[in-house]
């Protein structure tokens, strides 16, 4: 079975190891009990996959940490990357917010 | 577990692990002249560079520390300066500081002697130093003697699942013993500061960190001439991460500030500034561009560099051993001329991250003690100093 890491509890992204294609179950592994998301989408390896479903605005979690802000609704098991998420910090022409 | 490493003990107390006779050109018109000097005698590194003259300001102090503090590295035996003899950066100044800090150095003036007979006399003084510089020992030395950098770069998805973490457990292991650690690539900090803002103990280092991170975004935004670039800077993702599946640069961030450990913060520094004798971690402020970040963190003290890269690089350091670590096995393959450590095995399954990170630290200790890195037997001198402000 096609494997993607999840290095925190609490993150709601998980980081593939293998390509999937729609469909394809993925087992998440990497912290406490391994559970199972079935794919709606093709993912490369080495992209992120959605485990919990998230709604506009909604914090993308990884490291335990935000990396980003979800801008559409984005539900568990599809690619979450630059197409559905933007980065709180690097805003066009705005630069985001400050420490 | 290792109670002592061999080094060379300094007269300045700092111990190193390379014995490099080094030329250092003060300026770009008298590196060509540097590079033939040390190319033909072995034993010898050159820190050929772009700058040195027609340079303001901050630009021009951070060049002229760069320099000296690449001199005064403890894997440095012995000095020549090759100086043209009207640049800015004064290469009297530097030969007097060298001197003062109690290594050997000689001094060379293109324009008093010509092209020519700078080069033969370079090679003269050169094969003496390295002759001077083959009797100095190693000797047995505390681990708490490590001083490391921790760079990385062409990262992808398995520089944050393995190879930053087992750089962290690494760090972790080298401040457990009372060394240091140089974390620096201060774009790459942008969108983990708070976490790095918790693991500094006093203000004035927080305020100094505040201001270094403004510095650096504020400069990215303003300084393009390129109205696009100003838009997206400073998003330092760059289209390969992107299709490696980096989303964000908070992303990039968090995985690359794994490689400092758990170490706290015990100072913060400016790019090429010398760093203190205090065990712990310090944050310098350098671009993400590899080779000008590996530069700064060697003037800064570093002896050995510990580079993580996910798609593979070159990258070496004229004076310091560049370990060059990777979390994914197609390019551990694919540059295997490059690659020293394989950590893939840590995402795979088949190894922890605390197993690797002392598999690691084994072989730290082994470049430490004199073992080559393949950045060293490629002949990697890379080195270039960070240029912040225009040339006149």
């Amino acid at each position: 079975m096609k494997q993607a890491i999840l290095l925190s509890q609490n993150d709601n992204v998980a980081t593939l190891l293998e390509r999937v294609e729609p469909g394809e179950t993925i087992e998440i592994k990497g912290t406490g009990q391994a559970e199972k998301i079935v794919s709606r989408d093709s993912i490369p390896s080495g992209h992120k996959v959605a485990v919990k479903d998230m709604i506009p605005g909604d914090a993308v979690i990884k490291y335990n940490n935000r990396i980003g802000i979800a801008t559409i609704e984005i539900f568990a098991g599809q690619h979450v990357h630059v197409h559905n998420v933007k980065s709180a910090r690097t805003e066009s022409g705005k630069g985001g917010e400050q420490a | 577990m290792y109670k002592t490493i061999k080094g060379y003990i300094r007269k300045d107390g700092n111990v190193g692990f390379r014995n490099y006779v080094l030329v250092l050109p003060s300026v770009i018109c008298s590196s060509k002249v540097a590079e033939r000097i040390a190319s033909s005698v072995p034993g010898c590194a050159v820190a050929r560079h772009n700058q040195g003259c027609a340079q303001l300001g901050e630009d021009f102090h951070q060049t002229r520390r760069t320099l000296i503090n690449t001199a005064l590295n403890p894997n440095v035996a012995a000095v020549i300066v090759i100086g043209l003899g009207c640049e800015r950066v004064s290469p009297h100044e530097l030969r007097d500081l060298i001197a003062q800090a109690g290594k050997p150095v000689e001094l060379i003036m293109v324009q008093e002697v010509g092209n020519g007979e700078a080069i033969r006399l370079g090679r003269e003084k050169a094969r003496e130093f390295v002759i001077e510089a083959s009797k100095i020992e190693r000797q047995s030395v505390p681990l708490s003697a490590l001083t490391i950098g921790v760079e990385c770069g062409g990262s992808d998805f398995s520089s944050g699942l393995s190879a930053n973490p087992v750089v962290g457990h690494v760090a972790d292991l080298v401040w457990g013993n009372g060394g240091r650690v140089i974390l620096s690539e201060t774009t790459e900090l942008v969108g983990a500061e708070h976490l790095l803002f918790e693991r500094m103990s006093d203000d004035s280092q927080k305020e100094r960190f505040t201001r270094m991170l403004e510095r650096m975004i504020n400069e990215s935004r303003n300084n393009s001439r390129d109205m696009v670039d100003r838009e997206n800077i400073p998003n330092n993702i760059s289209p390969g991460n992107v299709r490696g599946g980096l989303t964000t640069l908070e992303e990039k961030s968090l995985g690359a500030m794994i490689k400092g450990g758990k170490v706290p913060i015990v100072g913060v520094k400016e790019y090429g500034e010398c760093i203190e004798r205090a065990p712990g971690l310090y944050l310098m402020d350098s671009p993400g561009y590899d080779v000008e970040s590996v530069t700064g963190m060697v003037a800064g003290g570093a002896s050995i560099i510990l580079f993580t890269t996910g798609q593979g690089t070159p990258t070496g350091n004229p004076i310091a051993p560049v370990i060059k670590i990777t979390g994914n096995r197609d390019t551990a393959v694919k540059m295997r001329d490059s690659i020293d450590f394989d950590c893939s095995a840590v995402i795979s399954g088949g190894e922890t991250l605390e197993k690797s990170g002392e598999r690691l630290f084994d072989l730290l200790i082994d470049v430490s003690n004199g073992a080559e890195t393949k950045s060293e037997l490629l002949g990697q001198d890379d080195y270039s100093i960070w240029n912040v402000g225009i040339k006149l």
